[in-house]
Formats: C-alpha cells, sequence, structure tokens
C-alpha cells in the first residue's frame, strides 16, 4: 500500500515538473498540453472515477499550488473532467485495437478541448474584470485550430507515456506484492 | 429472490462529483493564497532541481523546432539582417561622437560614468504552462536580495515584468502580459500618456491615451515616471492597431514586445537605482 501511494505522490511530482518546466514550449494562445489533465485521465481510464478521486482531488490541489493558481479550481475541473471521461469511457468500450485507439483520441480530444475552455474561462473570470459575455467574446476571437491541435496531439504522448509508466509501475507492485508462500508439510 | 442494490446517495458517482466540484470551486472562489504558502516554498525547494532540467530539455528541444522552422527564411533574413547591420554601422558612427562629447562634458564636471542601476542576474528555472498564467521562475530568492516588486529586465532596458512572489531560493516573475498587469507609460516620441495593460496572457495594451495626443504606428513606449513602482524610461515595446477605446473617451494600441518570453534565459532584477550622490 505505503508503495502505491509513493508510486502515485511521485506521479504527481513528475506532471508537475513537466507542466512548469517544458508545456510552455508546446502552448499557442489559449491553448495548453496539460501532463495534470493526462494523468487524471489516465487514472481514470486505468482505475476508475470512485476509486480514484480522492487521487485526482489531491493531484488538482498540488498543481495549483505549484503552478501558482488559485488553490482548488484545478481540482473542481479535474474532478469533473474525470468524471465526464468516466462516463463516456464506460460507454465507448471498445474491443477492437484500432477503434479502441481511436475512441481514446477522441476522449483526449475531448478533455484537451474542455480543459483549456475551462482553464480559461475560470482564470479570466477570476483575474480580470470581464464578466462572462466578455470573457467568452475573447475566446471566440483568440480561437486558435492550429494550437489546440497541437495541444491535442502533445497530449496523445503524454497520455501514452504516462499509462505506460503507470501500467509499469502497478504491475511491479502487484509482482513485489504477490509473494510465494511455500507449503508447509506436515 | 434478489435484492437491489442500496446505494448510499453519497456514493453516487454524480453527486460525488458534483461535491467535488462545489467543495473545491468554493476553496478557489475564497482563494486562500497565503495558507498554502508554505507548502508552496518547499515543493519548489525540492522539485527546483528537477525543473529546471526540464527546462533545459525544453530550451533545447525549442531550439531544434526553431532551427528546423526557419531554414526556408534565412536567405530574407540574412538580406534584412545585411540592410539593418549597414544602418547599424552609421548610426555607431554618430554615437562615436556623441560618447567623446559626453566623456569631455563629465570630465568637465569631474562626473564618473556609472550604471543607472544596481542589478542582479538570475537564471529562468520555468514558465507558467498556459500564457494566461504569464509568470516565470528565477533561481534567485530572499537570500540573494531579491523581494516582491522589483522590476525585471532583459539586456538592461527591457522591461519585462516584476517579482511577485519572493521565495528563499526561488522567485516568481509576473510578466507584462499578465492580465493583472499594469504600468505606466508614455510614448518616446509624443510622450503621450497611458497605460500598459496585460491582455490574457498573450500580449499587452495601451490604454487611456487622450484623444489629443498622437500616436502613430512603431511608436516606442516606455515606463514613465508616475507610480507603478517601475523606474522612468524602461523600454516596453512598439505600439501597432491604434484604435479609440469602446466609449470613444481614450485611445487604444496593440503594444508589441520586442522579446518572446519563452526564449528568455536570464533576466536582470533591477535592485536599486544608483543615487546621484553614489554616481559622484
Amino acid at each position: 500500500m505505503l508503495a502505491k501511494y509513493g508510486v502515485r505522490i511521485g506521479c504527481i511530482f513528475l506532471v508537475a515538473v513537466i507542466d512548469t518546466g517544458l508545456s510552455a514550449f508546446f502552448s499557442s494562445y489559449f491553448y495548453v498540453p496539460s501532463a495534470v489533465m493526462m494523468l487524471a485521465v489516465v487514472w481514470t481510464i486505468t482505475g476508475d472515477f470512485v476509486l480514484m478521486y480522492a487521487w485526482i482531488a489531491v493531484l488538482g490541489v498540488f498543481s495549483d499550488i505549484f503552478l501558482f493558481r488559485p488553490v482548488g479550481y484545478t481540482a473542481a475541473v479535474a474532478i469533473f473532467l474525470s468524471y465526464s471521461i468516466g462516463f463516456l469511457s464506460r460507454r465507448f468500450l471498445v474491443q477492437h485495437v484500432f477503434w479502441g485507439n481511436m475512441a481514446i483520441a477522441f476522449l483526449l480530444f475531448v478533455s484537451t478541448f474542455s480543459y483549456n475552455i475551462l482553464h480559461v474561462a475560470i482564470v479570466s473570470f477570476h483575474w480580470s474584470n470581464l464578466d462572462i459575455a466578455g470573457v467568452l467574446r475573447f475566446m471566440y476571437e483568440q480561437f486558435s485550430f492550429t494550437g489546440l491541435i497541437r495541444a491535442f496531439l502533445v497530449n496523445v504522448v503524454l497520455f501514452f507515456v504516462l499509462r505506460r509508466l503507470v501500467d509499469l509501475m502497478d504491475r511491479r507492485i502487484a509482482f513485489s506484492q504477490a509473494r510465494v508462500e511455500p507449503k508447509r508439510h506436515r | 429472490m434478489l435484492q437491489p442494490v442500496k446505494h448510499n446517495f453519497f456514493h453516487r458517482r454524480l453527486v460525488r462529483m458534483m461535491m467535488g466540484v462545489v467543495i473545491f470551486g468554493g476553496i478557489a472562489v475564497m482563494n486562500p493564497g497565503g495558507f498554502f504558502s508554505p507548502i508552496r516554498q518547499i515543493a519548489w525547494y525540492v522539485l527546483m532541481p528537477f525543473v529546471g532540467a526540464a527546462h533545459s530539455f525544453g530550451l533545447y528541444v525549442s531550439d531544434i523546432r526553431h532551427t528546423l522552422s526557419s531554414i526556408g527564411d534565412i536567405k530574407d533574413e540574412n538580406a534584412r539582417l545585411y540592410e539593418e547591420n549597414q544602418k547599424c554601422q552609421s548610426s555607431t558612427i554618430s554615437f562615436q561622437d556623441i560618447t567623446k562629447e559626453n566623456e569631455y562634458l563629465r570630465s568637465q564636471f569631474n562626473l564618473l560614468p556609472r550604471d543607472r542601476y544596481v542589478f542582479e542576474n538570475a537564471a529562468v528555472t520555468g514558465y507558467g504552462p498556459n500564457e494566461t498564467d504569464s509568470w516565470l521562475m528565477i533561481n534567485k530568492g530572499i537570500r540573494d536580495g531579491i523581494r516582491d516588486g522589483m522590476p525585471v529586465v532583459v539586456y538592461g532596458t527591457i522591461l519585462i515584468g516584476k517579482v511577485e512572489d519572493a521565495q528563499y531560493t526561488s522567485s516568481r516573475i509576473r510578466l507584462l502580459t499578465n492580465a493583472e498587469s499594469v504600468v505606466n507609460v508614455h510614448t518616446v516620441e509624443s510622450r503621450s500618456k497611458g497605460i500598459a495593460k496585460g491582455r490574457f496572457g498573450i500580449g499587452m495594451m495601451l490604454d487611456m491615451v487622450l484623444q489629443a495626443d498622437v500616436l502613430k504606428n512603431g511608436d516606442q513606449v516606455v515606463t514613465s515616471e508616475l507610480g507603478s513602482g517601475y523606474p522612468e524610461g524602461l523600454f516596453v515595446g512598439e505600439i501597432q492597431n491604434i484604435h479609440p477605446s469602446e466609449n470613444s473617451l481614450y485611445q487604444q494600441a496593440t503594444i508589441i514586445s520586442p522579446v518572446s518570453f519563452t526564449d528568455i534565459r536570464i533576466v536582470s532584477i533591477i535592485q536599486s537605482e544608483v543615487s546621484e550622490a553614489e554616481k559622484e
């Protein structure tokens, strides 16, 4: 159990470092790839929304603390998106490899788009004196399809890297915990 | 007979999600920033080397990307630089005359040439991931004499922002493009006064310029002597796209900064201005 907690905390630190050190180089206007969001999606898909609920909240709060944002709002956005992804993924469960990957790509696109829209709406509203109509108008004016696609592609890479990492660590922990109990002959 | 499974109301997914959104959204609205400050300091202290390494890798990747994307433009760029070089050479000659005259006058008044500001240089170690965040992190903090509110420049006089959150070994710089950033400025050419406001992290806007003032595209904007905690004469950018404000009372324009904020590697923090007595 302790090892699992350690791995999850390590994952949270890793995505915070990626978001602070790397994400800015791939951002375009409002559209930014988010390792924090991708980890939330990975946890939702590989685990379950109910099981990972608390960890997604911790992830959101820590990322807000680390990225100097109003604490709580990334947690709220991550919980909302995680629920939505879990809701959709249960209905898009596809066995076929190609269509399964396409379903994941669709979920990632939805999460990239929604995360950026929610991020901009909340942060702009929080840090500026514009009303919601003004923020929405500004977002519409600044919409960039290229920026969105670039953020989506980087998110896809992040998703597969994080998913592989999470799978690998989970398997290693499961392996180390599965102790072989030798039978004792009386 | 099978009994229907009874779900506790608070265990339903939708209810959990809504509770989480309401609770964390409420915390975000209340914004208890100071409460989390010690955790933030510890987290940054621990993760700073890793963020620095990731940032260096990001710069390396960014350089490769810029090189690849600029191959097609190298010929045009070369021609433009050649032309600029010619102009620079001619202006250097006139500056040499002015420098000699300045040296002569200083010797007449017994004044030694000194720098105008006391700088502390620092390396950039991280950026706010989203342009709306508009901040960058540096590797100097309170330990090195950095304090909140100190102006931050690059190349000596180009203003990029100010220190907003000085920690023990690191500090956060709020960039001019931040939505909360407001700087009193004036244009060099006509000395029209106004304010430079950050615009959602993607640029700056010159605002509150009187209709009677004359603005031209390409006018240079520098910090003014009025308030806002910046020394006078720091270069902010050039103006473009001049238009009247929505209520037509003032003029507005877009300010283009000469630096790309994601390419900045070293910044200088103005710790103090050298006083006249120190200069003498």
